[in-house]
């Protein structure tokens, strides 16, 4: 269970919801990441697969003032987009109210050691931000470049741009064509999330040797890979573990338990 | 003392709850969840003699207490479950059933004959998936076609066969006898029944396939009835299933005559839903101070 903080409308349809997260057994995720969320008990039946935009863990502060030893409150954000009667229903819920995540499931961001360009499109930009805050606490003085494309709006603009080096911005436009890409080399890595053509035309555009990673979303039953609900095609049938990209064997990929996250041969 | 314990074909299952098929992998899925060794049994994907890729485009639709699923079957096939996921898994505290599919008699009885390298407890033979355009359901329509391939199945296998009966049957009660006379050691039933989707946004079909296999809560009244039908018809043990979600639909299904119960879909909208299942069942059999079995078909007895 976890406990509503906030859950505020912050462009039209769009709500950045923070719980906290008060069972010990619901991991920390990693960036890429996402949770099985409802906010309701029987119907509707399937809980929202839903992605990390952020998490935090706070020291709780005593009456002293101090924060040593004190227990910390691990808030979780959500930010998504009212899209059907799943997301109508948790854009309702209000602060104090509980909900149910399962989670974090899926793979994750890969570790990025050189220059990190991110690329978002409307919601797309959901599982982002917790990655662009994790490279920049973990590399100071490397390079985040951030492309963040919106059809009316843009939203949550200014939480990338405390963390990268440049933040640029498209609205009603394509984002890709605000992207230059002169200079992309292998010491590049670009990860995508956003619609299809928006991370088909990101893919289209990146040199081959620069690393591509595509995040994907799907209908999901289950979560972990047990319904087979989710699955992509993967033409070249292969699968990412510890030990890089290796076949094994499948002709899907199930986007919930292989990924979200792909690289883009595996999907291109 | 455990008030739960059952029977099933000589297996000793410490409850009554058994994972349905397709909606538990190959068992590890929600280990991440509870020891699977807490449950009576799972039974595995429906696997086939060849690997099948599944059906095309989307593949999930839910409906008000519902889930419209298009799988199609989609498995590593018979070789890669007894070669690689059978050593893997066989060691867990749990019934294991191997769901069996096919396109035509041939690969059916191919993939059940590869099963004999293994001790898998029971197979569980599914003729009744209406989600891939060869085989499948077309064996579980009729009671001579249905009779017919659990004959054959009988006769190369030398493990228990529960046969998975369709609930798309014209005469399921007629179905369900023939399979006992074939030699059926058990039934399952129900299987999902045949529905479809439009998307009024789109006006187009949902489902690549056209139809769809319908399951969840909103089937359950359905499969209760068909549950107390062939119970009533048949003397095989039956694992009764089909939307059943919290321990009073299980005991229901038990009532009704199942010896056994499944849970499917509502271990997606809840993984914990069958330990909470197995926790209200120790409840009431600890309050009503009964062991669980003696109420076996207590309802129509």
């Amino acid at each position: 269970m976890a406990v509503i903080h906030k859950n505020d409308e912050i462009a039209d349809g769009i709500f950045l919801m923070e719980v906290e997260l008060d069972d010990e057994d619901t991991g920390k995720p990693e960036p890429g990441q996402f949770y099985m969320v409802r906010g309701w008990d029987r119907y509707p039946l399937l809980s929202r697969p839903i992605s990390v935009f952020d998490y935090e863990e706070l020291p709780c502060v005593s009456p002293d003032g101090s924060t040593e030893g004190a227990p910390v409150t691990r808030v979780l954000s959500f930010l998504y987009q009212v899209v059907g009667e799943g997301t109508e229903l948790l854009a309702e819920l209000s602060e104090g109210s509980d909900v149910t995540v399962e989670g974090p499931f899926g793979n994750t961001f890969p570790e990025v050691e050189n220059r990190l360009t991110l690329v978002g499109g409307g919601i797309g930009i959901a599982p982002l931000y917790y990655l662009a805050k994790s490279y920049r606490r973990d590399h100071r003085d490397r390079s985040l470049k951030i492309y963040l494309g919106f059809a009316e709006e843009s939203y949550a603009v200014a939480l990338f741009e405390e963390v990268a080096n440049s933040v640029t911005v498209d609205v009603g436009g394509f984002i890709t064509d605000r992207m230059d890409v002169s200079g992309y080399s292998d010491q590049d890595t670009v990860v995508t999330c956003g619609p299809a053509p928006m991370m088909n035309a990101v893919m289209a555009k990146i040199p081959a040797q620069t690393k591509t990673f595509v995040s994907l979303e799907a209908r999901m039953a289950c979560g972990v890979g047990a319904c087979l609900g989710c699955v992509k095609e993967a033409p070249l049938r292969w699968k990412m573990t510890d030990e890089g990209l290796v076949t094994d064997g499948s002709v899907h990929v199930k986007v919930c338990s292989d990924g979200p996250v792909f690289e883009r041969e595996v999907v291109e | 003392m455990n008030r739960l314990a059952v029977d099933f074909l000589g297996n000793h299952l410490k409850n009554p709850v058994v994972m349905a098929s397709g909606t538990y992998g190959f068992g590890t899925e929600y280990a991440r969840f509870y020891d699977p060794a807490e449950l009576g049994g799972f039974s595995t994907k429906g696997l086939t003699l060849e690997p099948r890729p599944g059906n095309s485009g989307i593949r999930l639709w839910e409906t008000p207490s519902g889930l419209l699923n298009s799988i199609g079957l989609e498995n590593p096939g018979i070789d890669d479950f007894v070669g690689r996921i059978w050593p893997e898994i066989k060691d867990l505290d749990t019934l294991i059933l191997a769901n069996v599919g096919g396109k035509d008699e041939e690969s059916y009885l191919e993939a059940v004959r590869r099963l004999n390298d293994i001790d898998i407890p029971i197979i569980e033979l599914n003729i009744s998936c209406p989600n891939v355009k060869a085989g499948g359901m077309a064996y579980g329509m009729e009671p001579d076609k249905a009779g017919e391939i659990t004959e054959k199945v009988k006769n190369v296998s030398r493990h228990p066969v529960m046969v998975k009966l369709s609930p798309n049957a014209g005469d399921l009660v007629g179905v369900a006898k023939a399979c006992e006379q074939a030699g059926a050691d058990a039934l399952s039933l129900i299987n999902t029944l045949q529905g479809m989707a439009i998307d009024w946004r789109t006006k187009k079909i949902v489902f690549d396939n056209t139809y769809a296999g319908f399951s969840g809560p909103a089937v359950k009244p359905v499969a209760l009835r068909m549950v107390h039908q062939v119970c009533g018809a048949v003397d095989i043990p039956v694992m009764g299933l089909g939307g059943i979600t919290t321990w009073q639909d299980a005991l229901e299904f038990m009532l009704a005559g199942a010896s056994c119960i499944q849970i499917g879909t509502a271990g997606f909208a809840d993984p914990y839903a069958p330990l909470a299942v197995i926790d209200g069942l120790e409840r009431y059999c600890e309050d009503e101070d009964v062991m669980l079995a003696d109420l076996i078909g207590k309802a129509v007895k």
